[in-house]
């Protein structure tokens, strides 16, 4: 009998989680590696990447983990035309979204991730150390002698500030304003003369921008 | 911040089942895309829109009346027709199990508890743009869903 009704019962019901997980399932973190203190790195979900920069994952599993599973794991990229592994690390090829897949050794998936990746349109040079909120430099920017001036290199799409590591190259026009070393790769500091300016060019991700710094007594 | 999820994608099927006194498979799924992706789940019309690239997590878990069985699906397996999907499996063991204490004992006759390493599930992958049929089945049923892979 129960072999007859067994078809007429039964039933596939697909219901759906309206969950708050940022495309992640929450067995492990996978969040920015800010140990190298680089511009754009925050906790919590990841920052769009620019194309062309490279983002440093860190897996923390949140469950106890009997099976150390979490400790042989690797990343996968969903779509190598937005982003690919680079030596552990994501780096962004072209705008979209793709997810990032944490791999145990077994094959199967343990978490993922979604990381969007947008074309930077203009590089941000914003006064400070790391805060890329303040309104970009722009002109010249009076500097007191013997001053430390500091600023922090950010490319930005259409709408927002892009995150990830990438190379930048600055030119001073003026090497009497000293360069001081600031532990990070998108900040730079320079010691300002007694007198003079210099014009401070930047170069990263394929755009420039520039500011001149006046010594104003 | 650690993702989380509502224990009512648990208490729906399981309360219907006890009601309808069946035998149900159950499709959860477990997450969400980022803004700027697609992983779309039309329930009435058993579809799923997903951007390329894009991934989406789902859990099985069988109520069977007859066999006074209510856990993970038993002889679980999904089937693709075609490329456009990639079908892998997962680890579900370490997820939080939100759900509440009833739903383990809602059906009549007496059910199986499900051990909290038990769970099966697989992650769907947008790998190309198209359309394919995923079949999921386990022992109680099967069902298609057909998704649809956007660029």
């Amino acid at each position: 009998m129960h072999a007859l009704l067994r078809p007429l019962l039964t039933a596939l019901a697909v219901t759906i989680a309206a969950c708050d997980s940022q495309g992640q399932l929450g067995q492990a973190e996978l969040a920015p590696d800010c140990t190298a203190n680089d511009d754009g790195c925050e906790s919590g979900p990841l920052r769009p990447l620019a194309v062309g920069a490279r983002q440093l994952l860190t897996v923390r599993p949140l469950q106890p983990d009997p099976g150390g599973q979490t400790s042989a794991t690797h990343f996968v990229s969903a779509n190598s035309d937005v982003a690919v592994i680079d030596d552990g690390g994501v780096l962004a090829t072209g705008d979209g979204v793709t997810a990032i897949l944490l791999v145990a050794a077994d094959d199967s998936v343990l978490d993922f991730t979604h990381v969007a990746a947008a074309s930077a349109v203009r590089l941000g040079l914003h006064p400070g150390s790391g805060d890329v909120a303040t309104r970009a430099l722009s002109g010249t920017v009076p500097v007191a002698p013997g001053a430390t001036f500091t600023m922090t290199v950010a490319p930005h799409s259409d709408t927002q500030v892009l995150g990830g590591a990438f190379d930048i190259v600055v030119d001073s026009s003026n090497r009497t304003f000293s360069t001081v070393p600031t532990g990070d790769p998108a900040i730079f500091s320079f010691v300002a003369p007694s007198w003079g300016w210099t014009e401070i060019d930047v170069t990263a991700l394929g755009l420039s921008a520039a500011v001149t710094l006046e010594v104003a007594p | 911040m650690m993702p989380t999820r509502p224990r009512v994608a648990w208490c729906v099927p399981a309360l219907l089942c006890a009601l309808a006194a069946c035998s149900q498979t159950n499709v959860t799924f477990l997450t969400t895309a980022l803004v700027g992706a697609t992983a779309d789940v039309d329930v009435d019309a058993r579809t799923l829109e997903l951007s390329r690239g894009a991934a989406i997590a789902f859990e099985c878990s069988e109520a069977d009346f007859f066999a006074d069985y209510f856990g993970p699906c038993r002889d679980f397996s999904v089937e693709s027709d075609g490329d456009a999907v990639d079908v892998r499996r997962v680890h579900l063991e370490q997820l939080e199990d939100t759900r509440p204490p009833e739903t383990h004992t809602a059906t009549g006759g007496g059910v199986s508890l499900t051990a909290e390493n038990e769970r099966t599930g697989r992650v769907l992958v947008g790998r190309a743009a198209g359309a394919a049929t995923l079949t999921i089945s386990s022992l109680t049923g099967s069902a298609e869903l057909e998704v649809q892979v956007l660029e």
